[in-house]
């Protein structure tokens, strides 16, 4: 049963904390963009970048580590599948390059999942919100704030949900269901009761919010753009331009 | 119900199908030596159970929640960098494939038949924009390209397929008057 990174908000004033929101996303974007065709001078200072702000922000190695075994063990995964080859039959042969490589495709994945996690450490959800309407409202056709309340239902909602199929499986363990062969009836077991438990929590929730009058039409909080994200961008825009460098 | 009921009910259902397509990259059930991953069961029964519309617009807030850097993708990752890699093909196929699953399970009105098809439909359309786009990006060819991203999971997208009805049948009166046209025939 996989399991979601927790880490979520850690209060603090570090540089990472400071910075707009807007400007964190956009670093995502270019900086997660880049990184999947990037070479090592990139990587390297990426990485560097990512462990400073990391450790200022409050996270700790140790943590980061624990939080994200299971996307490690998906790494390993990925990099035996691209390193060991079966180019000469059935036994398998292990090149060089094909490690370098492997290592390479890790390294990349490795480093946007840290990006990932940097910004969800650093950032309250009512900002990150309040960044989504912003660049949703040059968009036609979409209702930035329905959207970005959405989103912000999502991450609300999807550690509950994975605890709920936790606490389910666990309660079908312990009733043999697990023993039954069949993979219809074991899929069937598994996703109508955690949508039946999904939904009834719904209605709670659309009462919940209405009664305290809910609307579209919230404040948001307010974001500024300050000196520190301009120099942010510079900086990142840097970094950038050393993807030609390899 | 009045009309801001039903619209804030509804969105509340699209983020919550939006969250569980989510953790259906997180499960894995297994069966056999290949375990099956749930997100494209749920991404599909999103369009059954919410309709073409609704169903659009939750698929559209999971690849937003994506997009935005936050774990929700296979494998918990997350971030803008999915979509160009060589399985963003199959998140992009998502949202065509989802309509399409919604608006034929509208027309049907609860028929297991149509509600069939619909999924049958939503799988080959996933594949449709999924398969083209892992050839693009890896340089595979025609016959490899669908050997890795395709035929493996075709067992799997059987069963998911036949699972998907009794699902639906199952829920559907619970969201029923909600979802637009979307009612259990019988």
């Amino acid at each position: 049963m996989g399991e979601l990174t927790a880490i979520g908000f850690i209060p603090g004033r570090s540089l990472l904390h400071r910075l707009d929101p807007r400007t964190k996303q956009m670093l995502l974007f270019l900086l997660g963009g880049l990184s999947l065709n990037a070479g090592v001078t990139f990587l390297g200072v990426v990485t560097l970048a990512l462990g400073i702000l990391g450790r200022s922000a409050g996270l700790s190695l140790g943590r980061t580590i624990a939080e994200t075994r299971y996307f490690l063990y998906f790494l390993v995964f990925v990099f035996a599948v691209r390193a060991v080859s079966f180019s000469g039959g059935w036994i398998p042969s292990v090149s060089l390059p094909a490690l370098v490589e492997a290592g390479m495709v890790c390294w990349r994945l490795l480093s946007v999942v840290l990006m990932g996690i940097l910004l969800m450490a650093s950032t309250r959800i009512a900002h990150i919100r309040a960044a989504l309407v912003w660049f949703l409202r040059p968009i036609p056709g979409i209702n930035p704030r329905m959207a970005a309340t959405m989103v912000g239902l999502v991450v609300r909602f999807l550690p509950l949900i994975l605890f709920q199929a936790r606490e389910m499986s666990d309660a079908q363990r312990a009733r043999c269901i697990d023993r039954r062969k069949n993979p219809l009836v074991r899929l069937r077991h598994f996703t109508i009761p955690l949508f039946r438990r999904v939904f009834l929590g719904a209605d709670e929730l659309a009462a919940a919010m209405q009664a305290r009058c809910y609307s579209n039409d919230r404040t948001l909080p307010a974001l500024a753009f300050g000196r520190i994200d301009a120099v942010a961008l510079g900086v990142a825009l840097l970094l950038a331009a050393t993807v030609f460098i390899q | 119900m009045d009309s801001s009921t039903l619209q804030l009910k509804r969105m509340i259902y699209a983020s919550l199908m939006a969250a569980l397509t989510a953790v259906g990259a997180y499960i894995a059930i297994p069966i056999g030596p290949v375990p099956i991953v749930l997100q494209n069961l749920f991404a599909l029964l999103a369009g059954l159970l919410l309709g073409g519309r609704w169903g659009v617009i939750s698929i559209a807030v999971y690849l937003l929640a994506g997009a935005a850097g936050l774990p929700v993708f296979a494998g918990g990752t997350g971030g803008i960098g999915k979509f160009v890699g060589p399985t963003g093909g199959y998140l992009f196929g998502y949202v065509p494939a989802v309509y399409l699953v919604g608006m034929i399970a509208e027309k049907g009105r609860g028929r297991v038949a149509v509600d069939l098809m619909a999924m049958l439909a939503g799988t080959l359309t996933i594949y449709a924009f999924g398969v083209p786009w892992l050839k693009l990006i890896t340089g595979m060819t025609w016959s490899k390209a669908a050997a890795v991203g395709m035929l493996p999971f075709l067992i799997g997208d059987g069963l998911k397929i036949a699972v998907a009805i009794p699902i639906v049948r199952a829920l559907r009166p619970m969201l029923d008057g909600l979802t637009g046209p979307v009612r259990v025939a019988g």
